[in-house]
């Protein structure tokens, strides 16, 4: 997922300028002294400029090699890509699957998938799922009493 | 005093804490000696629970985890060649040298000692520059604050590795993070987009756990992994020979332990930056420079006493100002303010127990470290050998329970995932991240400060370089933000006093 540098700082230029141009109908103080508008549009302001200070040397091809820090992951392959979209995934699949489905049928069989698909043999992957999401549940559910979403489940 | 300290002993002998410092040890050697998986990314699961506990528990909870994570990283580093933490980078190369020269057990041994022994020292340092500090801090005012915060912004651009442009951008994330919710000035909604959660601003540990969890599990996933290849270790053998090494490097130690808690002073620099600069002085003064790198005791010493000392120097701001000094304890305010202790000079009069058993702690988890320490050696190849296949789905699915037990709400789930979709971008193009939660815990203190020192004094702005100690940190935070200028302005004085 690595995006060109100058995309990057244009994206900040544009957000700060979205920042800066939201603030302005943001009330003032008594007297019409700056309030709530003013530290986002500093912020909005930096933002700019150092979104402008990434697009300049990445577009003029000028960019220190030396200072510039190595993306820690330069390249995803492929694979790469799909294990991080399947993390995502298994996050918006909790949010939207378990309050009528609940947690114990959710989480392992969220578990159940990415074990297996990051290698895991299907029966281990399976005996560890259940007993992870058993441990999950015991720990935050029984010990912490955190209301976990039974769905189907109504223990 | 002896009243505080009698009670700092009392909550320091109550089981529960005893029970969690142990659960908390056990963790901190698991996750340290797993590499990929971070000391931070440890505190950010870790702090779900302390929610539920007791502030001082919460607090030892953390101290003791992180002790055990940045000694237990050494582990791997010596016996597959890849540091458990960033923090034992500095000295992989020596360690698994040493330990391929049959020496494997003694660099472990050292690595136990010199890891307490450098987390004493900085226990040490941490009672009494707090307390000295604490009453110097007591004395500043909404301008020294301001100034505090803006000083911690820029150190944490200047101190890091990598482009100062992107750190700043990061640091400028978290801080308009920090701007959504109701303003302090007028209560006025601020980004929220009509949402009612987003009144609060965003919910910091969600925040947290998307920053450090999910973004280490991404990492992890993404990454491709081989079975590691292990240097078998006897690890009844790890402390023979060890009294030996401590000896003829003594003066290293006392010097990587001031290194490594200076460093920790700093606001922004952690335990990392702690070891390479250790490193780094060592080589300089070594007798044996051309050894470093190739198996030599003495980096291995120097830096693997100083990221531990590192840890407690990190406490010194974020006690006395409420500025973090790394990204562990910038997760440590959060909690701090979640628990109801504002940390700031005032704590250092109202809630002396408190520090007390805090300093205890540090101390205690040090010297627990070493039967721990043999106890992770022990079972150093067990752990290495744990499927990473099924270990990330389960940390995945503890950063979701996690986020949503805080306040039972889906909600905060989304943060967290919004958080470590910003952080996967982050980190795919270069960008750090210990930055976006600077930015997410100064940008109140820093915005806070200054509006009220504005309002109290009519827009007058010379009040914030008149006041003495402000015009003196005034003048600190120009000097950092002008650090880039610096080496430009020093080569054109080399070219302008050089002979044409």
């Amino acid at each position: 997922m690595r995006i060109h540098d100058g995309i990057i700082g244009a994206g900040f230029v544009v957000t700060g300028a979205a920042i800066f141009a939201s603030t302005l109908g943001f009330p003032r103080l008594e007297g019409g002294a700056p309030g709530p508008a003013l530290f986002p549009q500093v912020l909005a302001v930096l933002m700019v400029g150092f979104g402008v200070c990434l697009v300049v040397p990445a577009v003029s091809g000028l960019r220190r090699k030396s200072t510039e820090a190595a993306p820690t992951d330069p390249g995803l392959g492929s694979g790469g890509i799909v294990n991080a979209l399947l993390v995502f995934a298994a996050i918006i699949v909790f949010m939207l699957v378990s309050p009528a489905v609940g947690f114990l049928l959710t989480t392992t069989a969220i578990l159940l998938g990415l074990m297996w698909w990051l290698g895991t043999p299907v029966v281990r992957a399976a005996l560890a799922a259940a007993g992870l999401t058993l441990f999950v549940y015991v720990i935050f559910g029984k010990v912490l009493r955190v209301p976990l979403p039974l769905g189907l489940l109504w223990f | 005093m002896a009243e505080s300290l009698w009670a700092a002993l009392w909550m320091l002998a109550n089981p529960t804490v005893w029970g969690v410092m142990f659960l908390a040890s056990v963790y901190g050697l698991f996750v340290g000696a797993m590499p990929g998986l971070t000391a931070t990314m440890a505190t950010a699961l870790l702090v779900p629970f302390t929610f539920f506990m007791e502030p001082f528990t919460g607090l030892a909870a953390i101290v003791t985890m992180e002790a055990m994570a940045i000694f237990a990283g050494d582990i791997p580093a010596a016996l597959v060649r890849i540091p458990g933490t960033p923090s034992s980078a500095a000295y992989t190369d020596d360690s698994y040298q040493l330990a391929k020269k049959g020496k494997a057990e003694l660099v472990l041994g050292v690595d136990v000692i010199c890891s307490a022994i450098g987390g004493i020292m900085g226990a040490v340092v941490l009672m009494v520059a707090a307390t000295a500090l604490a009453e110097v801090a007591i004395h500043f005012t909404s301008f020294e604050y301001f100034w505090l915060g803006a000083l911690g912004l820029s150190a944490t651009t200047m101190v890091g590795t990598g482009s100062i442009v992107k750190s700043a951008l990061a640091i400028l994330f978290g801080l308009f993070l920090s701007t959504i919710g109701l303003d302090i000035t007028l209560g006025y909604p601020r980004f929220t987009f009509g949402s009612t959660e987003l009144l609060n601003g965003v919910n910091f540990i969600p925040a947290m756990i998307g920053l450090f969890g999910i973004s280490e599990v991404i990492r992890n996933v993404t990454a491709p992994h081989r079975p590691f290849e292990i240097t078998q270790v006897n690890h009844r053998q790890i402390f023979r020979g060890v009294w030996g090494v401590v000896s003829k490097y003594r003066w290293n130690i006392l010097r990587s332990g001031a290194i490594g808690t200076f460093i920790g002073i700093l606001p922004g620099a952690g335990a990392d930056v702690a070891a390479w600069l250790a490193y780094g002085v060592s080589k300089r003064f070594s007798k044996t420079p051309e050894e470093f790198g190739k198996g030599h005791m003495e980096p291995v010493v120097d830096a693997g006493t100083a990221n531990n000392a590192c840890l407690a120097g990190d406490w010194v701001p974020a006690l006395v100002f409420g500025i973090p000094g790394d990204a562990i304890t910038a997760i440590v305010i959060g909690v701090l303010f979640m628990k109801g202790v504002r940390p700031g000079p005032l704590i250092f009069e109202q809630q002396r127990p408190l520090l007390y058993a805090l300093y205890l702690t540090f101390i205690l988890a040090n010297i627990l470290m070493i039967p721990f320490g043999y106890l992770a050696v022990w079972a150093s190849a067990k752990m290495l050998k744990v499927s990473r296949s099924i270990l990330l789905p389960g940390i995945l699915i503890f950063c979701i329970v996690g986020a949503y037990a805080i306040n039972n709400s889906f909600f905060d789930v989304g943060v967290m995932l919004v958080m470590g979709v910003v952080v996967f971008l982050f980190e795919a193009n270069g960008f750090p991240v210990a930055p976006v939660v600077l930015g997410l815990v100064l940008g109140p203190i820093v915005e806070q400060n200054f509006m009220v020192s504005m309002i109290k004094t009519r827009w007058d702005l010379t009040q914030f370089f008149t006041r003495p100690t402000a015009a003196i940190l005034a003048v600190l935070a120009i000097l950092t933000w002008l650090a880039p200028v610096y080496p430009i302005l020093f080569r054109r004085f080399a070219r302008s006093a050089s002979p044409a």
